[in-house]
């Protein structure tokens, strides 16, 4: 049983704290003191083991501080904005690619005098010729020959999503999505608002963009 | 040809001051210094690695209320990690689960928890790491609270015996014996699981 006198010395000569006077009077004891001794011995082997098996630590979360209530509310329409943004872009390009077409603009009738069934009639043979592809006559542009004119696939539609979506910067729009989502996730733990109460804001998100309130 | 100029990483201490005044950027670094090492203090202390994030959060969010009555000649990393220890003691008594987990048997059947494996390792001596990890870590577990806090703080953290003893706030010689019988707890602890 180590001397308890020296006990603090001894793990503080295990760990190099010790003053170099303390070190020396502490050697000098351990020559004559055998129990003290053993206890250094004890400690170090013990410093050892834990030394070689260091337990390990999951990968650090980047921590996100929302700084703020005014400066997170600043972004909430921003963000809102996006969103409806990316929305109505998408509905846009959904709305053209499912539009119908036609495939050469309609050609102005070349006789402005004809009425009633006779131009309904040539307004009707002219829809079908475009359709078909076929030229419809002098002063009037060709139509595309069918070759070229291919329907939109419901593959070329989500093509063209894609494509917008990627060029809305997809990653700030799946951050923001995110960080709306923790705020959603805040809201519903603490049964409030934010920027209602501080409890509510006492949440962090993970983001990727550095211009995101990130810190 | 112009003077080569060094320019100081801000201290701590001067990030904490501007957060006081207003900056919140300066937090920003700050939380950039210290979060690997806050994070992997509070998951080794409370082994629930899903909660020190929150842990984490909550220890940033006090520091950023706190920043105006920062005492002005303290150490910035001492009041972080008492911060820390605080709610991780406070989650602990809500939880009870100091007192379940020096009663409670080892968490698993027995079988070591799972950890980074060596590639160069040969399988005999894999085995032997993942033991010695696991009985290091239920060592650690079965140890009571205040031996524990010392313990991470010291092995894992390497703070000095004078800078664990202003965390705690008890004096250094009160550390040092917690260091002492915690050392010896886990020794004993060990050699029973069979690793010397």
């Amino acid at each position: 049983m180590a001397c308890d006198t020296w006990i603090p010395h001894l793990v503080a000569l295990v760990y190099d704290e010790l003053e170099p006077d303390d070190a020396d009077r502490l050697r000098a004891h351990l020559v004559t003191c055998h129990a003290c001794a053993e206890a250094v011995e004890r400690l170090r082997n013990t410093r050892e083991v834990l030394q070689e098996a260091v337990p390990s630590v999951p990968d650090v979360p980047r921590v996100v501080i929302l700084a703020r209530p005014d400066r997170w509310r600043a972004w909430r329409p921003v963000a809102a904005g996006l969103v409806v943004a990316t929305l109505v872009g998408a509905g846009t390009v959904v709305g053209y690619a499912l539009a119908p077409r036609p495939a050469t603009p309609l050609p102005a009738p070349d006789d402005w005098a004809l009425q009633g069934p006779t131009l309904e009639r040539r307004i009707s043979d002219l829809e079908t010729a475009i359709a078909r592809g076929q030229a419809v006559g002098p002063g009037i542009e060709a139509a595309r020959p069918a070759a070229t004119r291919t329907p939109v696939t419901e593959k070329q539609m989500r093509s063209a999503l894609t494509e917008l979506e990627r060029r809305l910067d997809g990653s700030r729009a799946a951050d923001i999505d995110y960080v709306l989502g923790e705020i959603r996730a805040s809201e519903r733990r603490t049964q409030s608002w934010i920027g209602d109460t501080r409890e509510a804001l006492r949440y962090v998100a993970l983001a990727n963009n550095p211009g995101v309130g990130q810190h | 040809m112009g003077a080569e100029v060094t320019v100081m990483a801000p201290s701590d201490e001067d990030l904490i001051a501007s957060v006081g005044s207003g900056d919140v950027d300066s937090l920003g670094v700050l939380v950039g210094r210290w979060e690997q090492p806050l994070f992997r203090f509070v998951v080794r202390l409370t082994d629930a690695p899903d909660e020190a994030r929150d842990l984490c959060q909550e220890t940033f969010l006090r520091i950023m209320d706190g920043a105006p009555r920062f005492r002005k000649g303290a150490r910035f990393s001492t009041w972080m990690y008492q911060i820390a220890l605080n709610l991780c003691r406070d989650r602990a008594r809500r939880a009870k689960r100091w007192s379940r987990r020096l009663a409670r048997p080892p968490a698993s059947d027995g079988t070591p928890r799972a950890e980074p494996i060596a590639n160069e390792a040969s399988p005999e001596e894999t085995i032997g790491r993942l033991e010695r990890l696991d009985a290091v870590r239920r060592a650690l577990d079965e140890l009571p609270a205040d031996h524990r806090e010392v313990i991470v703080l010291k092995e894992y953290e390497g703070l000095k015996f004078r800078e664990i003893a202003e965390i705690l706030r008890v004096p250094e010689s009160t550390v040092k014996s917690r260091m002492y019988v915690a050392l010896n707890t886990m020794k004993d602890t060990l050699v029973r699981q069979g690793v010397r």
